[in-house]
């Protein structure tokens, strides 16, 4: 038996992540000093973490201001020689890809017209998804909303994002006419496209034309989470379509 | 709103990109990882007058994290065993350039390994969070996590180094480089 072995992988591991207690840090700090078999194990756990902070440890959510995709492979590959932990900005948010409409049908909505907008906070109607029971539950829900008593000093907002943009496209929505119609007859319903998502298709070569009077501002998430900070409710336009 | 309440809303939505690092180490797909965080947060801020202890935010968040994944698992493969589950080799990005780079073999490597396994060394490699803590989010014994990790990071090492060399950084771009 080497001096060493009991010295197993996973006690090496808890060394190398922080989690073990002075002495035996102490012991296997000795051991790597007299041992070449336990210092290499020690570097090939070291070298698993740091390839993944490499991997990993830069990834931005898509926002605004951490869009750094075209960071040059000079400084990724700088980084990635420098540190092994940092830098290595990511390509984020892919872009939107198989589209798909099926047949413009009413679908059955898993609505309870009571039991809905019960509270008094404004609703945020959030699609991700071309899917046209899903396009069509979330206008069902926002127009049954703003016909009721309690929507007069609320609003709505649809925010859509991902492949779900297909809402907000003229030309592409099945509801391009309802949408438009919305729009002209409330003044608290708001049609929201995702930055982000449009900026995909561009680099896809595809110019989103966006219905008239639709927001672009920020990417959907900055939306969702700056709007459910205010108090807004949100829902998942997949929780309101029937299974 | 009490001022705590806001302060506690405001570091969940600040922890977008922490989420974010792990929902897509998790799952190796960008989209998916940005639904999971937005998901996530979003739950969190309704929640968050349940958190008791702030100092435990990080470990509650990767909880629901967790949940909101195996949801999402779940829903997609309902019969599949979750040891099992590997993320679509496709996933992440490719472009030529990206190709040459490490951070690219490392992701792609990832992906391959069962998703326990990545939900393990992600949470210890790139959080920096404690076998305890780890347990706790991902509820499990700790004895489980080591193991985990220990295979994740056992594999991780084994594909990288099969990885052929060419594929890798190109002697024309280390030129480059220099």
């Amino acid at each position: 038996m080497k001096e060493n072995e009991y010295l197993d992988d996973q006690v090496l591991a808890a060394f190398v992540d922080g989690v073990i207690d002075t002495e035996i840090t102490e012991t296997i700090i000795n051991a790597m000093d007299r041992d070449m078999d336990v210092r290499e194990r020690v570097y090939k756990l070291r070298r698993s973490k740091d390839l993944m902070k490499l991997a990993f440890g830069s990834a931005c959510a898509p926002s605004n201001t951490s869009s750094n995709k075209k960071t040059s492979l000079w400084k990724r590959f700088s980084l990635s020689i420098a540190a092994s932990l940092t830098a290595i900005s990511i390509v984020l948010c892919t872009g939107a890809s198989g589209y798909y409409f099926g047949q413009h049908k009413q679908y059955a909505l898993n609505i309870n017209p009571s039991s809905i907008y019960q509270n008094s906070s404004h609703i945020l109607l959030h699609i991700s998804e071309s899917d046209t029971k899903q396009f069509a539950a979330a206008l069902s829900y926002a127009e049954n909303f703003l016909n009721t008593q309690e929507a007069k000093d609320r609003k709505i907002a649809v925010v859509a994002n991902s492949t779900g943009l297909d809402i907000l496209r003229a030309g592409v929505s099945p509801f391009e006419k309802q949408i438009r119609n919305m729009i002209k007859k409330y003044d608290n319903v708001f049609f929201i496209a995702c930055a982000n998502s449009i900026r995909n298709l561009r680099e896809k070569g595809i110019e989103p034309v966006l219905i008239d009077n639709v927001r672009v501002e920020k990417p959907a998430m900055d939306h969702i989470i700056s709007y459910v900070q205010k108090g807004w409710t949100y829902k998942k336009v997949q929780s309101l379509v029937k299974i | 709103m009490t001022k705590n309440t806001t302060t506690i809303k405001n570091k969940i939505a600040s922890s977008r990109d922490r989420l974010y690092r792990v929902a897509l180490a998790w799952c190796g797909d960008q989209m998916l990882a940005e639904d999971l965080v937005q998901e996530t947060i979003v739950t969190s801020i309704a929640k968050s007058d349940q958190l008791r202890n702030e100092e435990q935010l990080f470990a509650w968040l990767y909880t629901i994290l967790n949940n909101n994944w195996y949801r999402h698992l779940k829903k997609k493969k309902p019969h599949d065993d979750l040891d099992e589950l590997i993320a679509s080799e496709e996933s992440g990005p490719c472009s030529v350039c990206q190709e040459l780079l490490i951070v690219e073999q490392v992701r792609r490597v990832i992906a391959t390994l069962p998703a326990v396994e990545r939900q393990a060394i992600s949470l210890v490699d790139l959080e920096d969070f404690s076998y305890c803590e780890v347990a706790k989010v991902l509820d499990i014994p700790i004895g489980t996590v080591m193991s985990r990790l220990h295979r994740a990071r056992k594999n991780m090492l084994a594909k990288m180094d099969s990885l052929p060399r060419e594929s890798s950084l190109s002697a024309d771009y280390i030129h480059r480089v220099k």
